[in-house]
């Protein structure tokens, strides 16, 4: 068989197992749609249906959504999807699956690329395939992902300029400005990893200089607008909410809210290196980056325990044999953005590091094989390839139970799971209250996860986004309402004298001892089996 | 007379004057912390409750810089031999033991003892040698009861790297094992003590926390109807090997020592060792891995990493300070080959930074101290600071 047929049945075959890993069951695992999947899925049927977001702002380039701003790329990608498949689950998130599979064929174009070897890059493409960091957002609908699939276009197309082609310059420039576009991280990444790519190596690049002058021009304009919305515009707001500064643990453990107030931007530059330095814990990479399972247990790292050993190997092969400067940067810079963010080890705003970790780790996999296969003792190497390939099969079976059996159990409430059946519960019954309040809080521990019920309710019943955007909503103190549906916190002391209002609440808004027998209408429980809403109606 | 105030020792007591004010500091600080810590150190041998008093722990802190300096002056010529000394000076790491009373650091005066012990013998000051091999190695083995393992591993150790040569020091191995019979049969005759002191360092996997993992997870693959994989997968000698390997590679890891990852007594945000030392360790990382001899000495040093990993927690800094002058060293590597090569621009930029970084976050250690470290501890802990372990 012709050597490059054979290739390309490896790569789609490749492609085929991570479109399986990423579609299949993709409406029921994740558990349930969580709140930014539902405002994306809105948001794009609002455009589909009125070309206007829900707030009635025409075709916008920064979606205001819950106040968070949400980018567009991926709201617009959402739009034919939504409109082929309709406003479900699988609408909302086919998009991000799509990109997630594309990738494979995009990252294996990548490694040939940079590394210039066949082999690696096959390893690399079946690497991404089974990744559980891939395969994790590319399962539900992430700007993320979408970004780091745009960012691999981008890259390929910038390293193939250098050959020549305008096309390729125009590529390059058109694909990582989207890729800014579409995710925040890459808005600070993009900009700093390509001009010092550019300047450490601008010798080399003389040769190419009006190629470099049309990616530079070409990127220039399209960024220009979002450059805009993020000094002068709403884009810029989210930042303000994300930074560093607001982070838990540094107002309160560190700088101890003020109490001090001394040398808070130098302490402020000493955790962000803590935070940066974090991304390359163990435990992120190895053990529970992805946050799958419960608090202080063993899960799933961003990258598979085996490729701990291929890891190390591919850094030692990476500055031995090929150009790592790219790889280097990408890395380094590429965790920047996340590091400045409010939060511990994020790996949905680090993913964009993933290709770049990939290129490490199948560098290392190939240099492991041929370790492996140098072995001059028969038995050596049969045991040596028995043991380590039992490794892979334990280390398989865990992360399919994680992802199986135990993520959907152990981190339904964080996906809001038992929302959408109190949202279906109160749109069948609708017309039998006057009034259907839903409380915002939940939580099994304590009410501390806002919940964001309207949109679930716009979402499921298909609201006309055109009566949404124009109707009158009352607004007042923690109150927001629309049609029959008034989301406020409950209190039960008062609530239970109102007759003919449909409640939806926590345990802990709903107190199960103050509730008669009759009043319930229905429980809700999650995977775990612990109880989540009450649905009531006081009775006479 | 002369030689007393040879520039050198003059440097090393202004360094170790700054370790002084440091000190100072810290008790100022968080003052009342060291008199809830006036709690009795549990004597390993006897089992009995000894009160330690303070000066003795500040007096072991300074044999320690002392200590430090006498073995970087075997290795490093001249002046330069005071970087190890400025380094351990300017790391917040064994101060803040120190100043709380730990126990861990008077085993590090033992193993500095008994690493200048060997010293000693390798450069024929014999008797000197031996004498402080042995009393090193006896105090070290009477106050700890994993130096029974841990002693013996880094012996063989380092002859086998042939650091020191077995032979030389066999008739000091005699004395010790003779020394140590009372303790053998203190050991012996009082098995359940013993077994309670044991289990009491060994706690690697104390934690109820992870079998209560092993089980969750095995309930839940079992009812979705994953009982054969369960076995295969999900079994507890598995989920151990894991928690082990993962607190072995935790230990590792640069943020542990040179950010606040873990958290000095559980509540500083000061770092054990200064960011900008990174930049040397990783330099004279990549000059250790280059050289056979460092290479196995380095590695024959990872024993010293064994109080911690057996400990509760991922990371346990207290024991962990036995490492610390390895860490030193490293870094001292680095710097003084920095400073070698400081005319060619990439070091003199890795110095420049270097230079910054650590005097900037001095600095700023110094004024957290002074402002906010007790009330961390206050809202951190409630009072409630267990520095025994």
């Amino acid at each position: 068989m012709n050597k490059n047929l054979k290739i390309l049945l490896t790569v789609s075959m490749l492609t085929l197992i991570g479109g399986f890993l990423r579609f299949y069951n993709n409406t029921q695992n994740h558990i349930s749609l969580n709140i930014d999947e539902v405002s994306y899925g809105y948001s794009a049927y609002s455009i589909l249906k009125t070309a206007r977001d829900e707030n009635g702002v025409f075709m916008p380039l920064a979606f205001q959504s819950t106040g968070d701003y949400k980018s567009p790329v991926l709201i617009y990608s959402l739009v034919p999807s939504i409109a082929i498949f309709g406003l479900n689950e699988f609408g909302v998130r086919f998009t991000t699956a799509l990109a997630g599979i594309l990738s494979i064929p995009v990252f294996f174009l990548l490694l040939k690329k940079l590394v210039k070897n066949i082999n690696i890059a096959l390893i690399g493409a079946a690497l991404l395939a089974i990744s559980p960091w891939h395969i994790f957002y590319s399962r539900l609908a992430s700007e993320s992902l979408m970004s780091t699939f745009f960012l691999m276009l981008g890259v390929l197309f910038f390293l193939k300029m250098f050959e020549g082609g305008k096309i390729w310059a125009a590529g390059a420039s058109i694909f990582l400005t989207v890729s800014m576009y579409t995710y925040h991280s890459q808005r600070l990444f993009i900009p700093i990893f390509i001009f010092l790519y550019l300047l450490t190596g601008f010798k080399r690049f003389k040769s190419n200089i009006s190629n470099i002058r049309i990616f530079i021009l070409g990127s220039f304009l399209l960024v220009l607008p979002l450059f805009y919305m993020t000094i002068f515009g709403s884009a810029g707001t989210r930042i303000g909410m994300v930074f560093l500064s607001q982070d838990i643990e540094f107002t309160r453990y560190v700088i101890l809210d003020h109490i001090q107030r001394a040398g808070e931007q130098f302490l402020l530059f000493f955790f962000w290196i803590k935070r940066y330095l974090n991304y390359f814990q163990p435990d992120f990479l190895f053990f529970t980056g992805l946050n799958m399972t419960l608090p202080g247990t063993i899960g799933l790292g961003v990258l598979f325990l085996f490729e701990l050993p291929w890891l190390f190997l591919g850094i030692i092969k990476l500055f031995k044999n090929i150009s790592s400067r790219l790889i280097i940067l990408w890395i380094l810079l590429g965790i920047i953005p996340a590091s400045l963010a409010n939060n511990d080890q994020s790996s949905v705003r680090s993913l964009l590091i993933l290709p770049a970790l990939l290129v490490i780790v199948s560098l290392g996999a190939q240099r492991f094989l041929e370790i492996a296969q140098s072995l001059s003792n028969k038995f050596i190497k049969l045991g040596f390839f028995s043991f380590y390939g039992f490794f892979i099969i334990i280390i398989l079976i865990q992360a399919y139970l994680i992802f199986a059996v135990h993520f959907p159990i152990q981190q339904g409430e964080a996906f809001m799971e038992g929302t959408k059946e109190t949202v279906l519960y109160a749109l069948d019954n609708k017309d039998k209250y006057q009034e259907i309040v839903y409380d915002p809080y939940r939580g099994i521990e304590a009410p501390y996860i806002v919940n964001i019920p309207h949109m679930y309710i716009l979402f499921y019943s298909k609201y006309d986004p055109a009566k949404y955007q124009t109707e009158a909503k009352h607004f007042g103190k923690d109150t927001f309402g629309f049609d029959k549906f008034t989301i406020r916190k409950i209190d039960w002391r008062e609530d239970r004298f109102k007759k003919g209002i449909l409640f939806i609440g926590s345990p802990w808004s709903l107190p199960e001892n103050d509730l008669a027998e009759a009043e319930i209408l229905k429980k809700i429980y999650l995977g775990s089996g612990r109880l989540a809403f009450f649905i009531v109606s006081p009775k006479e | 007379m002369r030689k007393i105030f040879l520039k050198e020792n003059i440097l090393f007591l202004i360094i170790y004057g700054f370790s002084l004010i440091f000190s100072a500091l810290l008790i100022r600080a968080i003052y009342p912390i060291q008199l809830q810590l006036q709690k009795p150190i549990f004597f390993d041998l006897i089992e009995l409750n000894v009160i330690i008093p303070y000066w003795l722990i500040y007096f072991a802190g300074s044999i320690n810089i002392f200590l430090i300096w006498m073995i970087a002056k075997r290795f490093i010529i001249g002046h330069l031999a005071l970087i190890p000394v400025l380094i351990y000076c300017f790391s917040p790491w064994s101060f803040y033991l120190v100043v709380t009373n730990s126990f861990y650091v008077y085993l590090l005066t033992f193993i500095l003892i008994i690493f200048q012990g060997i010293l000693l013998i390798k450069s024929r000051r014999f008797r000197w040698g031996m004498a402080a091999f042995i009393l090193g190695s006896i105090l070290f083995l009477y106050s700890f009861v994993l130096g029974i393992f841990i002693f013996p591993i880094l012996i063989t150790g380092l002859s086998l790297i042939k650091f020191v040569s077995f032979k030389k020091i066999r008739p000091a191995l005699f004395i010790i094992s003779f020394l140590c019979l009372p303790l053998l049969i203190a050991n012996f005759k009082n098995q359940a003590g013993t077994g309670n002191i044991y289990n009491n360092q060994v706690a690697l996997f104390k934690d109820p926390g992870h079998m209560n993992a092993v089980n969750v997870f095995q309930g839940e693959s079992r009812k979705a109807g994953y009982s054969f994989i369960v076995k295969l997968g999900e079994n507890r000698y598995i989920y151990f090997s894991k928690y082990a390997f993962f607190k072995a590679i935790k230990h590792f890891t640069p943020s542990t020592y040179f950010t606040g990852q873990e958290g000095l007594l559980k509540f500083s945000f000061s770092p054990p060792v200064y960011f900008g030392f990174l930049i040397p360790f990783l330099y004279g990382l990549s000059l250790i891995f280059k050289s056979p001899a460092l290479r196995n000495g380095l590695a024959v040093s990872f024993i010293l990493l064994v109080p911690s990993f057996v400990s509760k927690t991922l990371v346990n800094l207290n024991r962990l300070v036995l490492f610390e002058p390895v860490i030193v060293f490293v870094i001292s590597l680095g710097m003084i080959k920095i400073i070698q090569n400081r005319k060619e621009r990439i070091f003199k930029l890795m110095l420049f930074l270097t230079i910054i970084l650590v005097s900037v976050q001095l600095l700023v250690t110094v004024f957290d101290i002074n402002f906010r470290e007790y009330i961390r501890y206050e809202r951190y802990l409630g009072g409630a600071l267990q520095i025994g372990d």
